[in-house]
């Protein structure tokens, strides 16, 4: 019984995915109506998982479904990140769609079922499990990307992220069969199991391990598996982007984190890789960020730059110090100014995004002075400016790997931050001191403005509130 | 007898609030704004409530034993590091109280009369605003327990005399007088902030991690080294000055005028200038073991009033001659505490604060009736159309000649003969000699203003009284000025020396006995020599003034001897040139150079890298392929 009261906001979700594509059936269908439908769903698995949290009380890895899902705090401050991603990026949507007029009802119930696949994944406890919530992800939100058929934009970036997406899927597969072959078993705590009494550099299991992560670094934008990512980004919607930035990346890290933090000294084994591909991922990312001219692809690439910083952290986890409330964290602040950055430009973009190089973002603190705080908040979350909650998220970070002995690696992460700052403060600088060229009305419903401020609220809350998680 | 009191905070605290809740309202209404007679009662309940606190502290003193007559609160640890444990408390004694009394009561008085002064100006709430923040720094400055606390006010009257000099931001010259008393204030605040410092460094043994404020001080205060105590002194001394506008540093004080009319009453009679003089007295059981210090108070104290009372002669705007009277009066006093008389010096800024603002609130009537006319010479026979204000003004220009019975007879001679019985006869002489330049001075004003013929007819014929809100605060003043002096009649009159004998428990002050004879000589002396100094003045300004080009010396008493010249070519001029190479040479060449580099490096090596994001969907897999088979390279080495 507490297994199905712990997976009530997954079946919730589901239950409305499914009612939203039955709704969509319906010849009066609209698709205003089904994104208020959508967030109430969310809000409502948001709320069950809160009481879920509340009320369940488990330890830190404990069975459900036959070993096949599990649920433990970690997994539960996920999900509740993703429940709150899937309902910002819903209201943005509503704003978004008010003035690009390609949404159908089917996109909500997308979203939705993006978000199944994304809490499946992030409790996963077995492999074949994982591959299946990772599809179930990935296939909705190829389609999610590539929504607006009319624009070439978004068909090639759906047909990137696909054949790059169809490539590392391959590779988690066969992960998966060599490490069932080494093994004999798909469930983590067999694998550990296993790895406790086998050296980890069993050439099967090392193998399939390196398959597995490389699918991982594919999703998360890790250095080399990144250069999808400013396309794909750029060629979607605002408020998906901002879902994949966020929701997806947190589905995947919690998968990650719990796999390694099972399988001890396969992590172990691991380490060096992972330090140096957290390194690249961080000044790989911040260069190409510096390079970038347009905002959204500025926020894709130090997007990957904060992968990075996620990967630190990943490199500091083991079964004695799991660093999983970090990684929370992290992903939390991240995922709250990263949304509400989409947010705004969902909002502000207006019909067919108009806002789109540093320059079109020029005195707009004078024309929406709301707006240009609200971002300025974002940007200096992102960078790690205290009191907002990115510089909490950096700090436990940056003190986690240090904790954990990586001292290198702690003063690369402030560096890389320090790098940062030029581009996040280079559209500050825009924003505020520069007059506006060209200025335009944009309208729209208020929702999006609403769940700015509402998440630039949330950014000063998170920073106050460390560590509740 | 319990010394902890909880209500001691209300006095700061109020004229505070009232600042935020005017300055909150005046921000959120700036476009529509609210009824004048909102802001201006809203403003008047922190003066009103600090007041009355004020008279609660004066009759709770009054009824504790003299030798332990004090009051503290101690809100919370400010900050503690090491030895130096410094508490947000406050501190009321019979040498703070007085100040409170009359910062209060004429504080409150100047509201009063700016409400009808201020009446249909813009930003009438911000004017309140800052006055409320004005009054209530200097009650934390007077209140607060110790020199940390202190500084808070300190600082906090220094800001609002920026605000509030500059307040007519729209005229650049207004805005530049408030930088030269904010800058020149700075000047000085270097001098105190480092004589704290010298005074915690010196005494942190004896402190031992005890509070850092006046009593424990005083415990300690034997164990300082001579040389660390005249340093402190000394160096206490230099933000003394620039406070309270002695020489060095008195230049900011006649700009100051570009404020509002009451502003500078405020500033000049009540508040900020008071700072030093309160500060020296304060710390009055420093300066007595250093009488060297002493001495130097005392010298710029006198020289400073020579000075500015020779630069007053020959003035011709009327708020002018009253700043220079302020810089001549300041001299007096701290020749008084100087010469280690601290009650007469205190007691003359009690009395000088009556009449002082008297005198500004009555040049600002006339100011208010001329239109914002200031020049003195185009004045002239207002005493028919204005015989109230002429009255008060008589009055003003009495007390500060220091005429007998009038406030500043008593306090200035009382300053003159300590100098005298303390054997500083030099001080003395010149002490009378400035009180015949002041008569002069001040005579001048009143009978080029108030006598003769006008000689602008047309604002002549619409000048009028101003209304009862300004001329009951002038006559209010005026019955202080009158009779204020008689609060500290000495002997020699047979009185019993009320306010020294109050403020007895906060000095250490070693009080001189010379004959009743001298004491007689002196008195006569100096009111010959103000009588001479008025009859000059009515010899030649009261019935035919001539308005002639001043030549030599007035000349040069006239452009204020070209101090500000002075200062701007061999201070202010090397100090912007030294500015100026740095941020063109230093700064662009040997501080931003490598910044600028590291930036281009970052720069260069983001477009690289903008190269590999091809958009092909191809290039990408390759490096998603080049990257596996270096992992896979690297693994294999791990095998």
């Amino acid at each position: 019984m507490h297994d199905l009261v712990s997976f009530l906001p997954l079946v919730i979700t589901c239950t409305g995915a499914l009612l939203l594509m039955l709704y969509a059936v319906c010849p009066k269908a609209e698709q205003e109506k089904a994104s208020l439908m959508s967030m109430g769903f969310f809000a409502v698995a948001f709320f069950a998982q809160l009481l879920v949290v509340c009320t369940v009380s488990r330890p830190l890895f404990p069975e459900t479904f036959n070993g096949m899902l599990g649920v433990s705090g970690f997994t539960n401050a996920a999900c509740l990140i993703v429940y709150a991603c899937g309902f910002f990026t819903t209201l943005s949507s509503h704003t978004y769609f008010r003035e690009n007029h390609f949404a159908t009802v089917e996109f909500y119930s997308l979203l939705l079922f993006s978000a199944v696949g994304m809490v499946l994944l992030s409790m996963a406890r077995e492999l074949i499990t994982a591959f299946i919530a990772l599809e179930i992800m990935s296939l909705a939100i190829y389609v999610l990307v590539g929504f607006n058929r009319a624009s070439s934009r978004s068909t090639e970036a759906i047909f990137k992220y696909l054949i790059l997406g169809a490539f590392s899927g391959a590779f988690f597969c066969m992960g998966t069969a060599m490490i069932y072959g080494a093994a004999g078993s798909t469930r983590f705590d067999s694998i550990a199991e296993w790895l406790a009494f086998n050296p980890a550099t069993t050439p099967l299991m090392l193998g399939g391990a390196f398959f597995l992560l490389i699918t991982i670094f594919f999703k998360i934008s890790a250095f080399p598996f990144h250069a999808w990512v400013l396309d794909v980004y750029d060629g979607s919607s605002n408020p998906i982007t901002g879902f994949m930035a966020t929701a997806l990346k947190t589905a995947v890290f919690a998968m990650i984190a719990n796999f390694l933090a099972l399988s001890g000294n396969l992590h172990d084994s691991w380490i060096t890789g992972l330090f140096w591909i957290a390194v690249f991922t961080m000044f790989g990312g911040n260069l190409i960020a510096i390079g970038q001219d347009n905002v959204k692809r500025m926020i894709a690439a130090s997007g990957i730059v904060h992968s990075g910083y996620l990967l630190i952290a990943l490199v500091a986890i083991n079964s004695e110090y799991f660093s999983g409330a970090v990684i929370a964290y992290y992903l939390a602040a991240y995922s709250v100014a990263t949304l509400g950055m989409f947010a705004a430009l969902s909002w502000l973009g207006g019909e067919g995004e108009k806002r789109v190089t540093f320059d079109d973002f020029k005195g707009l603190a004078k024309r929406q002075p709301l707006a240009a705080a609200t971002i300025a908040v974002f940007l200096l979350s992102m960078a790690g400016i205290p009191p907002t909650a990115g510089f909490m998220g950096k700090f436990y970070i940056i003190t986690s790997a240090i904790s954990a002995g990586q001292i290198a690696l702690g003063v690369l992460g402030i560096i890389s931050s320090i790098i940062s700052m030029w581009y996040y403060l280079r559209l500050i600088v825009s924003m505020y001191f520069h007059d506006a060229e060209e200025d335009f009305i944009v309208d729209g419903s208020s929702l999006a403005s609403i769940s700015t401020v509402a998440l630039a609220v949330a950014v000063f809350a998170i920073g106050l509130f460390p560590l509740v998680l | 007898m319990e010394h902890t009191v909880n209500y001691l905070v209300c006095i700061p605290l109020l004229p505070l609030a009232g600042a935020f809740v005017l300055g909150m309202m005046h921000m959120l209404t700036c476009k529509n704004p609210l009824p004048e007679k909102l802001y201006s009662f809203l403003a008047m309940l922190g003066p009103l409530g600090s007041l009355i606190f004020t008279v609660i502290i004066f009759s709770t003193l009054r009824e504790m034993p003299a030798e332990s007559r004090y009051l503290t609160q101690n809100m919370f640890t400010w900050f503690s590091a090491g030895d130096l444990h410094v508490d947000m408390g406050l501190f009321a004694d019979p040498l703070s109280t007085l100040f409170l009394i009359f910062v209060t009561f004429i504080g409150s008085l100047i509201h009063i009369y700016s409400i009808g002064y201020m009446a249909g100006e813009e930003n009438y709430g911000k004017y309140f605003a800052y006055f409320n923040l004005f009054l209530g720094s200097m009650l934390i400055l007077v209140l607060g327990n110790g020199p940390v606390v202190m500084f808070i006010g300190w600082e906090g009257v220094g800001l609002c005399s920026y605000l509030l000099i500059s307040f007519y931001t729209k005229d650049r010259d207004n805005v530049l007088a408030g930088n030269k008393a904010f800058i020149v204030n700075r000047v000085g605040d270097l001098g105190f902030v480092l004589g704290v410092a010298v005074l915690f460094w010196g005494l942190h043994s004896a402190l031992g991690g005890a509070g850092f404020d006046y009593l424990n001080i005083k415990a300690g205060a034997s164990t300082l080294t001579a040389g660390t105590g005249l340093a402190v002194c000394l160096l206490l001394f230099i933000g003394a000055t620039g406070k309270s506008a002695q020489f060095p540093l008195y230049v900011w004080l006649p700009d100051a005028m570009a404020g509002p009319t009451p502003v500078s009453a405020l500033i000049h009679a009540a508040t900020m200038v008071t700072a030093g003089i309160y500060m020296v007295a304060r710390f009055s059981f420093l300066y007595a073991s250093y009488p060297f210090a002493g001495d130097v108070v005392a010298w710029v104290g006198i020289l400073t009033a020579l000075l500015a009372a020779i630069i007053g002669c020959f003035q011709r705007d009327i708020k002018k001659i009253l700043a220079y009277s302020t810089v001549s009066q300041l001299g007096y006093m701290f020749a008084g505490v100087g010469v280690a008389a601290y009650s007469a010096g205190i007691f003359h800024v009690f009395t000088h604060s009556f009449f002082k603002a008297l005198l500004f609130l009555g040049a600002g009537s006339v100011i208010y009736a001329l239109h914002h006319e200031q020049d003195i010479w185009k004045m002239g026979g207002l005493k028919k159309k204005m015989p109230l204000t002429w009255i008060v003004m008589v009055i003003g220009a009495l007390a500060l000649a220091g005429f007998p019975p009038f406030a500043g007879f008593f306090s200035k001679d009382e300053i003159l003969f300590m100098a005298l019985a303390k054997g500083h006869w030099m001080i003395w002489l010149i002490g009378v000699c400035v009180a015949g330049l002041t008569a002069f001075y001040s005579f001048r004003l009143i009978f080029l203003v108030f006598h003769g013929k006008p000689r602008d007819q047309k604002s002549y014929d619409n000048a009028h009284e101003p209304p009862p809100v300004m001329t009951v605060p002038l006559i209010i003043l005026a019955v202080g000025a009158t009779f204020a002096g008689f609060f500290n009649l000495p002997a020699f009159f047979s009185g019993d020396s009320m306010v020294s004998t109050w403020l007895a428990p906060s000095l250490l002050e070693h009080h001189s006995e010379a004959s009743r004879v001298t004491e007689g000589v002196a008195m006569v002396l100096s009111i010959a020599v103000v009588l001479l100094g008025i009859f000059y003045a009515w010899k030649k300004f009261a019935s035919k003034p001539e308005d002639k080009p001043l030549t030599g010396f007035a000349k040069w008493g006239e452009d204020k001897f070209y101090v500000d010249e002075f200062y701007n070519a061999f201070i202010v001029q090397p100090w912007i040139a030294f500015g100026r190479t740095i941020s063109n040479f230093i700064e662009p060449n040997i501080v931003d150079l490598p910044v600028k580099g590291t930036t281009w490096l970052y720069g260069v090596l983001g477009m690289l890298f903008k190269v590999f994001q091809a958009g092909y969907v191809r290039v990408y897999a390759i490096y998603m392929v080049i990257g596996l088979s270096l992992m896979s390279i690297f693994l294999s080495q791990s095998l």
